[in-house]
């Protein structure tokens, strides 16, 4: 499979611009600032079929194409650098590997938007990321790349690297655009769309690192090649990051489609100490688990993932073995979620934190049998009622954890002790 | 314009209107608590959840706007809101404290009003695990903050924003945690109308300073009325019991003040208890000093007075000032009075200006501490407080019967006033005050404060507006129109009778710039004088 993303990953200092200016960087920003327009870039991305890497995979050309892209008010394109889905490491490879690859994604996406500025929006925690990043812009800066008359095409493109202050919210899109104002990191409601009234009220698009990342690949080898890899419905490549109970944990990029047993098995090696395979989370953390057998049939695409109850999200793999305890695989989630909702609308501020606590109550032996039906009941009355989706995020994994691994809740809802013994196989 | 049906009912809304708008104009009640029609709407509270047909979700009415042909259930028709809005609360209610018994808000508190129209359940959780939060925070010397009642609703939020243009207040910290905040720690509230953020809190969060453990708020009574703490006349809803008044709140009058009031005009219903509040009718027997008395006696003495001055130099010896601190109606028996019995004699009114403290401000507050500063022009009383000054001074002038105001210590006249009273034979105040003017009078009658009586203030842009008795008089005040109907008698002169009600309806048939109004016609929202 050719590489989209990874071909410089493991060259020395491929972080560095001359580096990547030595294997061919920046020579398809330059042509499209300046022989393409705006609208043969959408038509081109569109024609790729390629899919935002945030966690939706929606359809970036045509993502692009609901910008007015002739309105008089400047359009602002954001890429979403927070990266903080619990399994999801793969962005930040991409900051600290290649950031050039990266700005080059930017210059061409500005150029598809006629937009003059982008903010790189990067999670408060990556620390050594951010100053990787800065320094690459800066350097960019220097050598005339970024900047008024970008590469010498006449294209005004100034890039802005902001630091997020360690708020999983904030990578929601609108939540990272009020952030990016200066304000509390809270989800917008939609409409409007940030399309058309997203940052300082500015048509705006934001997407994730691994989309953007991929358009240099894209201008220079075109549509046909892209399709060429993944499945008719999820073309390309994607980055996966594989974590939990395998050989080979790390981020590895793989052809759509692929099947999630040879990517546990194959790519990461299979589960560790010759255990057995439980359960896998095969998207991030906020998508619905699967168990050993469902893994059996699911690939590795969007169409795959869905018909299969669960979706393909950031690509952040979880792999559990036969020892996990679910309940308190579960309780972590729990955490998380409560202590990441932003506490604007009532069924996310209060249930996720209702589920948590429910969750520490049956995991810590407190629990009753009824508190299985009631963390049910709390997930189903936070499902879709929500200004943005991290409600859901919490209630799918609820949900699928108790669907799927229903007895392990009951057990210790009523004895105080798990069916399992963390740690010790069967 | 957009026609929507709801609850199988076809509506024309306006143009952009949202659905929950649409519907509270429609008198189709829609569980809400973060919408506020003054406020810019922020879809947080989750409650006003409706059906909306092809929508795959249900959709907050309060962030949806209506399109033509936009069919929508609520919860009068759908099981599946009604559900949505049982989850909501018992969301809302998963950490509540339940201090009912020790909250001010107890009674007209939106959580227990929906608790029980849409909740109904017991609680799942139990007590000792919910979420505890700061309590009795002090945002002001007026508001406190308790944070663990708080829904975060962010209505105090955006009136701080929105309304008076001040940044003060935000939402900290995340999730289960979250609470309303000061900026930093030294910080108060500073705006002059921060306490209707304690209206407009639909829980017990945020309570008055003023109100706190005062009365619980199924006791009191309420009354429409209107602040008189300036010449915007606020509308308010009075809260009393007992003979007591405990609080006013603004009552939403679009055309003058809203849904707001300002903090000062808010206290002013304590005036109505002041300690210089006269109960009694006083009179001066000799001395130089009045006395309490009775009203037989302080009214026989005074016409008595009055007529022989009046045999011994003519009508024109007896004057009157209104005032612009009465109601229209007392102005209006004052000029009758006046007419009727003493041609020719000068009935003055304080000049507009008499009551001006500093200027406007940019929301409610006019400057014009007069309530009812119009009334002299719109009732024709043209002649100034100076002529009568120089009346007295020049001796033509004996006797002064006077309302309300307190001319011996108010405004640039007030000294060569107070000098010139001493020269009269008779000064006779209506006043609810025992004030300096009052102190030099040789009556004093004991009049009520417009809170224990019937009738009507003129705003600064000419708005009529009623205001009725929120408690009787106490002690032996009269209204001030009783006592004028009594001195009438008293001198055997004939002016309408009646309370302020039917003197208001005398004198709209009578007087050219009330034509076409009538009490009833006023209605609890006022109406402008024709000009
Ligand atoms: C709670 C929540 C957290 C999210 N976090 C991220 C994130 O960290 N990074 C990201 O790229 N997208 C994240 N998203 C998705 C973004 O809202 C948005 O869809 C995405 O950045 C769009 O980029 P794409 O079209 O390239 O996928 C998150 C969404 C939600 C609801
Ligand atoms: S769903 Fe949760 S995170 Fe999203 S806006 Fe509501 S409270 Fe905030
Ligand atoms: S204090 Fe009251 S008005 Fe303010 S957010 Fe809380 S509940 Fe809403
Ligand atoms: S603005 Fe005037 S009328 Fe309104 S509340 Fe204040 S003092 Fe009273
Ligand atoms: S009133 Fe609509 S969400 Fe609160």
């Amino acid at each position: 499979m050719e590489k989209v993303l990874t071909s410089l990953w493991g060259v020395e200092n491929s972080h560095k611009l001359d580096v990547y200016k030595s294997h061919g960087g920046y020579e398809m920003a330059k042509q499209v600032l300046s022989d393409w327009d705006s609208p043969k870039l959408i038509e081109h991305v569109k024609a790729t079929g390629l899919r935002g890497r945030g966690g939706a995979g929606f359809p970036t050309g045509l993502k692009w194409s609901f910008v007015p892209i002739d309105s008089e008010k400047p359009k602002y394109l954001c890429v979403n650098a927070d990266e903080s889905e619990p399994g999801t490491a793969k962005d930040r490879y991409v900051l600290e590997r290649t950031p050039h690859l990266l700005i080059e994604g930017v210059l061409i996406a500005a150029k598809a938007l006629k937009c003059h500025h982008a903010f790189i929006y990067c999670r408060g925690e990556f620390y050594d990321q951010l100053a990787i990043v800065r320094a690459a812009v800066e350097e960019a800066k220097a050598a005339g790349i970024v900047g008024k008359n970008a590469l010498g095409t006449g294209y005004d493109i100034q890039v802005t690297v902001h630091s997020g202050f360690g708020a999983y919210i904030c990578g929601e899109e609108t939540g990272l655009i009020e952030s990016l104002e200066g304000k509390k990191g809270q989800p917008r409601i939609k409409p409007p769309f940030p399309a058309v009234h997203g940052l300082y009220g500015c048509p705006t698009v934001v997407n994730n690192v691994e989309t953007i990342a991929a358009l240099p690949w894209l201008i220079k080898n075109g549509p046909e090649a892209y399709k060429k890899m993944g499945t008719e419905k999820s073309p390309g490549s994607k980055l996966m990051s594989i974590s939990g109970h395998v050989e080979r944990p790390g981020t590895y990029e793989i052809e759509l489609g692929m099947p999630l047993k040879d990517f546990i098995n194959e790519t990461a090696g299979g589960i560790w100490k010759g255990r057995k395979l439980k359960a896998c989370i095969p998207g991030g953390s906020s998508v619905p688990v699967l168990t050993a057998e469902e893994v059996e049939k699911v690939n590795l695409d969007y169409e795959s993932c869905a018909a299969n109850g669960t979706m393909l999200g950031s690509g952040g793999c979880i792999v559990m073995d036969e020892t996990v305890d679910m309940v308190h695989m579960l309780r972590v989630l729990g955490h998380f979620y409560s202590h990441e909702s932003c506490g604007q609308c009532t069924p996310c501020r209060r249930g996720t934190s209702w589920a948590h606590r429910t969750l520490c109550r049956i995991d810590d032996g407190e629990g009753k049998p009824e508190d299985v039906e009631t963390l049910l009941h709390i997930a189903n009355n936070m499902t879709g009622r929500t200004i943005c989706p991290l409600a859901d995020a919490l209630a799918m994994p609820i949900k699928s954890f108790l669907t799927k691994f229903r007895e392990e809740f009951d057990y210790k809802a009523r004895t105080g002790k798990s069916l399992v013994q963390p740690g010790k196989a069967a | 314009m957009p026609k929507i049906t709801i609850d199988g009912t076809e509506f024309e809304a306006k143009d952009g209107a949202t659905v929950i708008q649409t519907c509270a104009d429609n008198g189709i009640d829609i569980g809400h608590y973060c919408w506020h029609p003054g406020l810019s709407p922020e879809g947080n509270c989750r409650m006003c959840l409706v059906e909306v047909e092809k929508a795959p979700k249900l959709m907050p009415s309060c962030m949806t706007t209506v399109g033509d042909g936009m069919v929508v259930k609520t919860q009068h028709t759908s099981e599946k809101v009604r559900e949505a809005q049982r989850d909501v609360m018992e969301f809302l209610l998963v950490d509540h404290p339940i201090d009912c018994p020790i909250c001010d808000q107890a009674g007209e508190c939106k959580l227990q009003d929906y608790y029980m129209q849409y909740d109904r359940q017991p609680s799942q959780v139990p007590l000792d695990s919910k979420v505890h939060k700061p309590k009795r925070q002090k945002f002001s010397e007026q508001v406190t903050y308790d944070a663990e009642r708080c829904i975060l609703c962010t209505r105090c939020v955006r009136f701080c924003r929105e309304i008076e243009g001040k940044e003060e207040l935000g939402m900290i910290n995340r999730g289960a945690v979250s609470l309303i905040s000061l900026y930093n720690d030294e910080a108060k509230l500073s705006g002059d109308y921060q306490v209707n953020i304690v209206d407009i809190c639909p829980v017990g969060a945020l309570t008055h300073s003023d109100f706190r453990f005062k009365k619980r708020v199924w006791f009191m009574d309420y009354t429409p009325s209107i602040c008189a703490g300036c010449s915007r006349g606020c509308n308010v809803t009075v809260g009393s019991h007992n003979a007591k008044v405990y609080r006013y709140k603004p009552r939403e009058n679009q055309d003058v003040n809203q849904w707001w009031m300002c903090d000062e005009g808010r206290l002013t219903y304590k005036q109505v208890h002041a300690e210089g509040r006269l109960l009694k009718p006083r009179l001066r027997s000799g001395g130089d000093n009045s006395e309490y008395t009775d009203w037989r006696r302080v009214l026989d003495r005074s016409a008595d007075v009055i007529k022989l001055l009046e045999k011994k130099e003519g009508p024109q010896a007896i004057a009157a000032i209104g005032s612009p601190l009465a109601s229209t109606e007392e102005n209006y028996l004052l000029k009758k009075l006046f007419a009727a019995r003493f041609p020719g004699a000068k009935v003055a009114f304080p000049a507009a200006d008499l009551y001006k403290e500093g200027g406007p401000d940019k929301l409610l507050k006019t400057g014009d501490k007069a309530p009812n500063a119009r009334a002299g022009a719109a009732l024709g009383l043209t002649d100034t407080i100076e002529s009568v000054i120089e009346g007295i001074e020049a001796g033509t002038i004996k006797a002064l019967y006077m309302l309300g105001d307190d001319l011996a210590a108010t405004g640039p006249l007030a000294e060569r006033f107070a000098k010139a009273a001493e020269k009269l034979s008779w000064l006779m105040v209506q006043s609810p005050y025992y004030h300096a003017t009052a102190q030099r009078a040789h009556a004093v009658l004991a009049a009520t404060h417009h809170l224990e009586s019937q009738g009507t203030f003129i705003n600064f842009e000419g708005r009529v507006q009623r205001f009725a008795p929120a408690i009787k008089p106490q002690v032996e005040a009269r209204t001030g129109v009783q006592i004028l109907q009594d001195m009438a008698a008293a001198l055997g002169a004939d002016i309408p009778g009646g309370e302020g009600a039917q003197v208001f309806d005398a004198l709209a048939a009578e007087e050219k710039q009330f034509s076409g109004l009538s009490w009833n016609a006023l209605g609890d929202q006022g109406a402008k004088l024709g000009q």
